[in-house]
């Protein structure tokens, strides 16, 4: 019996003592101090992080590069109101590392202060802004994501209360590729920061995806916008060139668009696909741009054109918006084989393109200009009618000189139709509830 | 009689709550809402932050701006006979303030929305104490911001960004037309 006691005991301990141990191996791993790391590491040398968590905030004052294998997690955690980390020497580079920065503060999870620094697979988790360059050149962040994490506890969250999710002042020539923001402020902003190239990335419920401010020589490619106020805010800038992006969905804020152009001049925008905004491309105050072959699809307004002057607007589709455009004292705009569906053209001489011009009519947006509250009136009968009315100064419309007859064939549609089948079949389903329910009153009489 | 009495003092409240009405007419702000409102000039959304100010009409329209320039920006381009009121924000409670009482700090490199580096405070130790804080900037009272030239801080960047990032990404070329797209900027809107 005793020896059986024994044996219980020593069971008990073994148990216990395998509980306590492997902790204390673990908490030595996770006391590891970061910075001493870094302290320790010489300049250049490459750091392999051993799976665990590591606290921040963390400063990197040399050259170096910290990475995890790939296939282990390693996370560093910060719950000062520091960084969690802090660049400030050039050519440092971070691979495959978590960033938990979940407390709402002033100071960004990622600070860059120096330049050719290279941010690869990070996975930013912030209360804050994601990652802030200032003055920093040539660097790169790529395959990344940075996720909104902070909450507010005693009031609803605020806009303001979000950082931007990588946040450029005074930095020029970074490369931007293949990125996630979600939730955040701005997904990428960009504040007198030259030759900046954002390619590829994926920016979702954000206020703005792009937002470009006092910059020139940016370059937008390839990215996808879905559920931002805007998609691409180009503000002040100069010589960007936008390209091939898609930007669905942007009609969720009463102030929403896929793109919006204001004092931007000399912008290239080709080949992108503006579908289901409340407006697809916005252009205001803008000269000297050129937009060409974009498919706008299914917008509540497809072009607003105000105070614009000397554009280039050739090859682009407008279908299946409520109002193909809309304009207000924008002449001297060259508008030139594009395709509106809402128009009718006659095509005499059959060279695809019509002999009868579309004017864009500016009542509307007079009218909205002087009283705002005429914005409920978008569209209804009466306003149509008074828009066919309305004809004075019609030389000084916008107008697409030769419409395109038909669409390109390259017309593609992105949002899914599944919405649509469910509302059909739900219809569907109601219209037989109805009919038999008159078909059995009938029947009572 | 009584019920005479009382009629003829309702009688009076009434005219006088009404004289009163009319004659002091008050301009009060609008809080901000970010879901809806946007910048009058620039057409970026207003956010519920210290930057912003608002402009009411006499006909009793608000106007919010998301920078101070901005509100500006429609003065010079809608002149000042419809304006009620302006308000500004102080810039460390959030309270609305008169545009004509605030007191303003400046510098280029503050960073401010539409980036025209003007903020405004409440008390004129307040500003003078944020500019020692940010060891730059200069305190300006509203008479001074009639004559302040609102500036946007790129203007002034571009000089120092032509000279020091010179090297190849810029031709001689570029550098003339971007100072010749700034001139204009200012005379288009």
């Amino acid at each position: 019996m005793k020896n059986v006691q024994k044996w219980i005991l020593v069971f008990l301990l073994g148990v216990l003592s395998f509980i306590c141990l492997t902790p204390s191996i673990k908490a030595e791993d996770r006391a590891r101090d970061l910075q001493s790391l870094i302290n320790e590491a010489q300049a250049g040398a490459t750091i392999i992080l051993a799976q665990g968590i590591y606290e921040g905030p963390v400063i990197i004052d040399k050259p170096l590069q910290l990475e995890a294998r790939s296939g282990e997690e390693v996370t560093i955690t910060n719950n000062s109101d520091k960084p969690a980390i802090q660049i400030n020497a050039d050519d440092v580079a971070l691979t495959r590392i978590t960033i938990r920065d979940e407390q709402i503060k002033k100071q960004p999870t990622v600070l860059i202060q120096a330049d050719g620094v290279l941010l690869d697979q990070l996975q930013i988790h912030t209360g804050s802004f994601g990652i802030k360059m200032r003055k920093a050149n040539h660097g790169e962040v790529r395959n990344s994501s940075i996720v909104w994490a902070g909450v507010v506890s005693n009031r609803p969250l605020k806009l303001s209360d979000k950082g931007n999710g990588m946040d450029l002042y005074e930095s020029n020539g970074n490369t931007f590729y293949g990125n996630t923001v979600i939730a955040m402020h701005d997904g990428i902003y960009m504040e007198n920061s030259d030759n900046n190239l954002v390619e590829e990335n994926h920016f979702e419920r954000l206020r703005y995806g792009v937002h470009c401010m006092y910059t020139k020589g940016t370059i937008i490619r390839n990215n996808i916008g879905r559920l931002n106020i805007t998609g691409a805010m180009v503000m002040a800038a100069r010589k960007v060139e936008l390209s091939n992006n898609q930007f669905t969905k942007q009609s969720e804020n009463v102030n929403s668009q896929g793109i919006l152009l204001f004092d931007a001049h000399e912008i290239m925008i080709f080949d992108n696909h503006v579908e289901g905004n409340r407006v697809g491309l916005y252009v205001e105050q803008s000269t000297h741009n050129r937009i060409t072959n974009n498919s706008i699809v299914g917008n509540f307004i497809g072009l607003q054109l105000l105070d614009a002057e000397n554009n280039t607007m050739s090859g682009n589709q407008f279908i299946g918006n409520v109002a193909s455009a809309t304009s207000r004292n924008s002449a001297n705009n060259t508008l030139d084989g594009n395709y509106w569906d809402t128009f009718q053209g006659i095509d005499l001489d059959g060279d695809g393109k019509s002999e009868i011009s579309y004017a864009i009519n500016p009542f509307f947006q007079s009218l909205v200009k002087a009283k705002p509250g005429f914005q409920l009136f978008f569209q209804s009968p009466g306003m149509v009618f008074l828009e066919g009315l309305y004809q004075s100064q019609r030389e000084q419309w916008a107008v697409d000189a030769s419409p395109l007859m038909k669409p390109t064939e390259n017309v593609r549609f992105v949002i899914s139709k599944h919405t649509l089948q469910h509302s059909a079949t739900i219809g569907g389903l109601l219209l037989c509830l109805s009919i038999y329910l008159i078909y059995l009153g009938v029947r009572r009489k | 009689m009584k019920m005479k009495s009382f009629n003829a003092m309702l009688l009076v409240m009434v005219i006088v709550l009404l004289t009163s009405a009319c004659g002091a007419k008050e301009y009060k702000p609008q809080e901000i809402n970010e879901e809806t409102d946007k910048c009058v000039i620039c057409n970026m959304a207003v956010k519920d932050d210290p930057y912003a100010t608002q402009i009411i009409t006499k006909d009793g329209q608000s106007l919010k701006f998301d920078d101070i320039g901005c509100m500006n920006e429609w003065k010079v381009q809608n002149g000042t006979e419809t304006v009620g009121a302006e308000f500004v924000r102080d810039h460390n409670s959030g309270n609305w303030l008169k545009y004509e009482t605030a007191y303003y700090a400046y510098d280029a490199e503050y960073v401010t929305p539409m980036a025209y580096g003007v903020i405004a405070f409440e008390s004129q130790a307040a500003a003078q104490a944020y500019i020692t804080e940010q060891g730059k900037g200069e305190l300006l009272s509203s008479a001074d911001l009639k004559n302040h030239k609102w500036e946007v801080n790129r203007d002034m960047m571009d000089m120092e960004n032509m000279e020091m990032h010179n090297e190849s990404m810029h031709s001689d070329d570029s550098k003339e037309e971007m100072e010749m797209g700034h001139g204009t900027e200012g005379k288009d809107s």
